[in-house]
């Protein structure tokens, strides 16, 4: 099967891959060491594989690799550093939002996403946002407590700006 | 770089720049399936349930992807994505309604109006209110258009009018006039990312108390969407009243022809159906 040449940007660096088309860009990114973003379903249900494409959250599961082709993926790591977390990755893990940590990829995705549009959302928007991230741990309470307060710490840390 | 696994058969792929060039790949390239969001497409090239040799993926050409009012009309490219739809700012009432209940966020993401009416799921969210909405569709090929009427679109499950050549390029809406109101109702076995077990999209014009006309759309309770004629004609001509919402509700019940599946079974989709019918009704009775 004939190879593309693949160019597109990964958390802020320059790629250029040959691939073949019947390659998902989870497949990809798992293969070139991106293996922050999970295999769950591989259906589009599930959310784990969640990644930003162009700022996004998008399935790379449903997404082949050539379709990121010109485009800018985030991962979850793209958020943010053990060094300096993202609000975000700091509320999940003051909150108790992660057991497993298998979803937690996903919903940080997500997360970051939906805050962008809705930086003042109700829980039940919030419990809205997350409806395509699936987790089987924590009953989603503390994920919903830690999204609304890491919504509340970017609210005041824009203020200060 | 470690191996990638494949998940997918061997295809080729192309991504044409203009819709001029996916209609020549179209025509030349026997055998091709159209890819724009994927949702429902890898699923099914993943399950083996398809088997493409070839994709033309037609997600990056701009001309498809529009939403904008014209003479009237609002016209929506068939590649704009679900979640562009929920967020326009033209007024698309009932259309945007079921887009917010279709599959998930993510999913909407890639998603576009054009897969989902492609892709033919008697339960597709977007059928019932384009039906009820009169919608017209443009199919082109590189030899011509035409113009197809969505209830016409549909021949059964997975199957639509679309030949060999054709693509889906556009939506055509004229928006109801002042006076109109429309209501969608979706069954699923959860309350987000799920199949419709049942939808209907009712919509009705009311002059001076009386129903001038009337749209009732169902889906997943035939091999295709279907317009609840009977259920229709029982309320023009009439006001509305909760006796005449309850008969109505059972005529459609009637009309609807579901079979037994992994969503529930026939005897549970009549009564969602009655149910489904009643509840949009109530609801624009009050409005």
């Amino acid at each position: 099967m004939k190879k593309y040449t693949l160019e597109f940007k990964v958390n802020g660096k320059k790629y250029s891959v040959e691939v073949k088309p019947n390659v998902t860009l989870l497949r990809l990114l798992r293969s070139m060491g991106f293996t922050e973003v999970k295999s769950g379903c591989e259906k589009g249900d599930c959310g784990t594989c969640a990644v930003l494409m162009d700022g996004e959250p998008v399935n790379s599961c449903l997404t082949l690799a050539l379709q990121a082709q010109g485009k800018e993926i985030t991962t979850v790591k793209g958020l943010g550093t053990m060094e300096k977390l993202h609000p975000i990755q700091e509320a999940f893990v003051k909150y108790g939002a992660i057991q497993c940590g298998f979803c937690t990829p996903g919903m940080l995705i997500t997360a970051k996403a939906f805050l962008d549009k809705n930086p003042n959302p109700t829980r039940g928007e919030i419990r809205e946002a997350i409806s395509g991230n699936l987790c089987r741990c924590t009953g989603y309470q503390k994920i919903v407590d830690a999204i609304e307060a890491a919504a509340k710490k970017i609210r005041e840390a824009r203020q200060w700006k | 770089m470690r191996p990638t696994s494949v998940i997918l058969a061997d295809f080729d792929y192309s991504a044409p720049k203009s819709l001029q060039e996916a209609l020549r790949e179209k025509k030349e390239r026997k055998g091709a399936y159209v890819l724009a969001g994927g949702t429902d497409l890898v699923p099914k090239m993943r399950g083996q349930v398809v088997k493409p040799v070839h994709l033309i993926d037609i997600s990056g050409i701009k001309e498809l992807d529009y939403i904008e009012k014209q003479g009237g009309q609002v016209r929506i490219g068939a590649a704009t994505k679900i979640s562009r739809i929920i967020d326009s700012k033209i007024e698309l009432g009932i259309l945007q309604e079921a887009c917010k209940k279709l599959g998930n966020p993510l999913t909407r993401n890639k998603a576009t109006i054009g897969g989902n009416l492609c892709n033919a799921s008697p339960a597709a969210d977007t059928a019932t209110p384009l039906m009820v909405l009169d919608a017209q569709l443009v199919l082109k090929s590189i030899d011509g258009e035409r113009v197809v009427p969505v209830e016409n679109f549909f021949l059964g499950p997975g199957k639509t009018v679309l030949k060999e050549d054709d693509i889906l390029t556009e939506i055509r809406i004229t928006p109801p006039e002042n006076g109109a109101k429309a209501k969608f109702v979706k069954v699923g076995l959860r309350k987000a990312d799920a199949i419709s077990v049942v939808n209907c999209a009712v919509l009705l014009k009311i002059q001076k108390g009386i129903v001038k006309d009337a749209k009732i759309a169902l889906g997943s309770v035939a091999p295709t969407p279907i317009l609840a004629k009977e259920a229709q004609k029982a309320l023009i001509g009439n006001k509305l009243s909760e006796e005449l919402v309850e008969k109505c509700a059972q005529i459609a019940a009637k009309e609807a022809k579901p079979i037994d599946d992994v969503r529930g079974s026939a005897k549970y989709r009549v009564l969602l159906v009655e149910g489904c019918v009643k509840k949009a009704l109530r609801e624009l009775m009050e409005a």
